[in-house]
């Protein structure tokens, strides 16, 4: 458990996010632009993960930290920064999603298919470095979508179950339930996989 | 530490673990085979989802043009506008202080008018029932006629008057004149009569 993510981003204890919303608040022109730098990666790949579309993203990253900046003064630290912007930027997500009614019918369409008929077990090898990483990526599509945003909230972004919970507006325990059988399904096909490579 | 309890550490994640808590855990897959390919498993998976890219990688300056356009969206803002008289009134806490605001006036002009001394000016009918008002009063003891120069004092007696005298083609002997009055009223209007007789001419 720990090591690096491929999403590099410098992180920031609770002290030090409470010290840049201070130096924000007071009015210092850099605090801003670097709480933007520490965060936009995630915000940006939270967004992706939902919209699948880089311009959505984009439009969605600048209004999360719009939206930040101009409600920063009612943030009571009672999460961290990040999991703040992850929920403004989810809740900025959904909303882009519901004006794009139509898309988000042919997401579900393509969850569906994918979770009868994972197509990654077809034709990927686990001895080569790209081939798990296709593996990985077409199992995670393949989970529901609360699974993988747990999955991938806890793993990528590290963040507590409590904090994934206020996320996505849901217990605790709801969050390690999903967290639980995401994993599980991830290892089924794993298991799977591991068994055609050993014939 | 038992299989169930080691599994459900392993999803949950060792940071809360206490060391004595830790080195159970640790004793445990080491001694548990099934355990411990579940560990290896679980962080195998763990590690790829880690390390899974983005499906796109946006190009070098995206991050310095995302920046600068989230900057300038700031700048662009308005500024907000001092609120105005109206729209302030028309929030929910400017209609409440309103309201406050009205329920004070009309307290204090209910209070101001209990209070208010007689005016040199006040006469007729207004004058007489607040006179009338104010005498019967529970617990007052002075009276209030006393403050009256002459001229209020003949308009009260007039009003009084036509209020309880019949007119000549009404009148009828057997009748009780004031018997609209109680008889707190009734001694106070004969002890004015009586009184001030000398000033008045109706009667």
């Amino acid at each position: 458990m720990g090591g690096p993510t491929f999403i590099e981003e410098r992180r920031l204890g609770a002290d030090e996010d409470r010290i840049l919303v201070e130096e924000v608040l007071s009015g210092k022109v850099r605090a801003f632009e670097t709480l933007i730098r520490t965060y936009q990666k995630t915000v940006f790949f939270t967004a992706l993960r939902l919209l699948r579309k880089n311009e959505d993203a984009d439009e969605v990253t600048q209004q999360t930290f719009f939206k930040a900046h101009t409600h920063l003064s009612k943030f009571r630290f009672e999460s961290s920064l990040k999991t703040w912007l992850i929920t403004i930027a989810l809740n900025l997500a959904r909303n882009h999603l519901r004006s794009r009614r139509r898309e988000t019918v042919l997401i579900d369409e393509q969850w569906a298919e994918q979770w009868a008929d994972p197509k990654g077990e077809d034709f990927v090898s686990m001895t080569d470095e790209e081939g798990r990483r296709q593996w990985m990526r077409s199992s995670l599509e393949g989970l529901p979508p609360t699974q993988k945003e747990v999955v991938v909230l806890r793993i990528q972004e590290e963040l507590p179950f409590k904090e994934i919970g206020r996320i996505l507006e849901m217990s605790e325990g709801t969050a390690k339930v999903n967290f639980h059988h995401g994993m599980k399904r991830l290892k089924e096909g794993y298991e799977k996989l591991q068994k055609r490579e050993r014939q | 530490m038992n299989c169930e309890r080691f599994q459900k550490i392993l999803m949950e994640g060792l940071s809360d673990l206490s060391p004595l808590e830790r080195k159970a855990w640790d004793e445990h897959r080491q001694s548990c085979p099934s355990c411990l390919q579940e560990a290896l498993d679980f962080e195998a998976l763990e590690g790829m989802v880690r390390e899974l890219p983005p499906e796109t990688v946006p190009p070098p300056d995206f991050w310095e043009r995302q920046t600068h356009a989230i900057l300038s969206r700031i700048d662009r803002r308005p500024e907000k506008k001092a609120a105005r008289f109206w729209d302030i009134l028309f929030q929910p806490r400017g209609l409440l202080a309103a309201a406050a605001m009205i329920l004070l006036m009309v307290i204090g002009f209910r209070f101001w008018q209990q209070e208010r001394p007689l005016g040199p000016n006040e006469v007729g009918e207004p004058l007489a029932s607040r006179l009338l008002e104010e005498a019967f009063e529970e617990g007052t003891s002075d009276d209030p006629m006393d403050e009256l120069n002459p001229d209020q004092i003949d308009s009260y007696y007039a009003v009084l008057a036509e209020k309880y005298l019949p007119s000549p083609e009404e009148w009828d002997e057997d009748a009780d004149l004031f018997a609209d009055l109680n008889p707190e009223e009734l001694d106070r209007l004969i002890d004015h009569f009586e009184r001030k007789s000398d000033r008045r001419t109706i009667l």
